[in-house]
C-alpha cells in the first residue's frame, strides 16, 4: 500500500465572530499561499475562498452576532493545501445551494448576495461539509498541480 | 468611505481610497455611491487601483450600485489587482462589467466612444 501524502506544515487560527476580524484571517491565508505558490492567481482565490468561508460562518452559522469563535486551519501537504473553516453556531442548509444565475443582459436580475460557495466551488478542487461533535466545518482542497 | 472624485467632462471617476471592499465596509461603500448618483452622476468611472481585495460582499455592492443607475446609466471599472480580476472572473462579472486597465480607456468607454486600433 502507497504512503499517503506526508504533512508538511500545519497552522492553526481563531477569531471571534466579527467581520472586521476577518482581515486577520486573510491576510494569514495570503501570506501562506504567496509563499508556498509562484502562480500569482491562485493565491488569490484561495484567500478569497477562505474569506467567503469565514464571512458565512459570521453572517450566518452565528447571525451576525460577535463573542462566538471561528476557527481556521492551514494544512500544508507537498502536492496540495487544506483549509478548514469551522463554527459551533446553526448548520449550514445551503451546502448544496444551486449555483446563482446570471444573464449579463438583464441588470435587475443580478445577484447581489449568496455567491459565496459559488466562489470557493469554482475556485477550490474539493469541497466538503460536515456537522461532527457540535461544529461545522467547511474543508477546501486545492491542488497544486502546475501552480508550484 | 474615503474617495478621491474628479469630473472628466461629464464622467464622474471615483477611486476608493480603501485596500479593501469586504463585508466590513461594503455597506459604506455602497451609501456612498448612492449619494454620488442622487447627485445626477449617471456615468460613473469605479477606479479600483488602491483596492486590492474585495469579497462577494463588495462585489454585491458593486452590483448594487449599477443596478441603481438604471437603465440609462453606465460604470465602467478600471484598474483591477490580480485578486480582483480573479473574483470578476470567478463570479463571470467580467461579462457585464466594462472592465479596462486604464482609467483614460474607462473614461472614453463611459463616455461612449469607440476603442482606438
Amino acid at each position: 500500500m502507497a504512503d499517503g501524502p506526508q504533512i508538511v506544515r500545519t497552522l492553526a487560527l481563531a477569531i471571534d465572530s466579527r467581520l472586521e476580524e476577518v482581515l486577520l484571517v486573510s491576510l494569514a491565508v495570503r501570506g501562506i499561499c504567496r509563499y508556498t505558490l509562484k502562480d500569482d492567481e491562485v493565491p488569490g482565490q484561495m484567500e478569497l475562498s477562505v474569506v467567503e468561508a469565514v464571512n458565512n460562518a459570521i453572517k450566518h452559522a452565528y447571525a451576525g452576532q460577535a463573542g462566538n469563535e471561528v476557527r481556521v486551519t492551514v494544512v500544508l501537504y507537498g502536492d496540495h493545501i487544506v483549509f478548514g473553516v469551522s463554527d459551533s453556531g446553526r448548520a449550514m442548509s445551503t451546502a448544496n445551494q444551486p449555483d446563482p444565475k446570471i444573464d449579463p443582459g438583464d441588470r435587475n436580475s443580478l445577484p447581489e448576495s449568496g455567491m459565496g460557495l459559488f466562489i470557493i466551488r469554482s475556485a477550490m478542487d474539493q469541497v466538503d461539509y460536515r456537522s461532527e461533535g457540535g461544529w461545522n466545518t467547511l474543508t477546501m482542497t486545492k491542488y497544486f498541480h502546475n501552480h508550484l | 468611505m474615503e474617495m478621491k472624485t474628479w469630473k472628466a467632462d461629464d464622467v464622474f471617476v471615483v477611486q476608493p481610497l480603501v485596500k479593501r471592499i469586504d463585508s466590513a465596509t461594503a455597506t459604506d461603500f455602497k451609501a456612498t455611491m448612492i449619494d454620488y448618483i442622487n447627485a445626477g452622476n449617471m456615468r460613473i468611472v469605479l477606479n479600483l487601483s488602491n483596492v486590492e481585495f474585495i469579497d462577494s460582499t463588495g462585489l454585491g455592492m458593486i452590483i448594487s450600485t449599477l443596478k441603481s443607475l438604471g437603465r440609462d446609466g453606465i460604470m465602467t471599472i478600471c484598474c483591477l489587482s490580480d485578486i480582483v480580476k480573479s473574483l470578476f472572473s470567478l463570479t463571470r462579472m467580467n461579462r457585464l462589467f466594462e472592465i479596462t486597465p486604464s482609467v483614460e480607456e474607462a473614461i472614453m468607454k463611459a463616455q461612449g466612444q469607440p476603442d482606438h486600433g
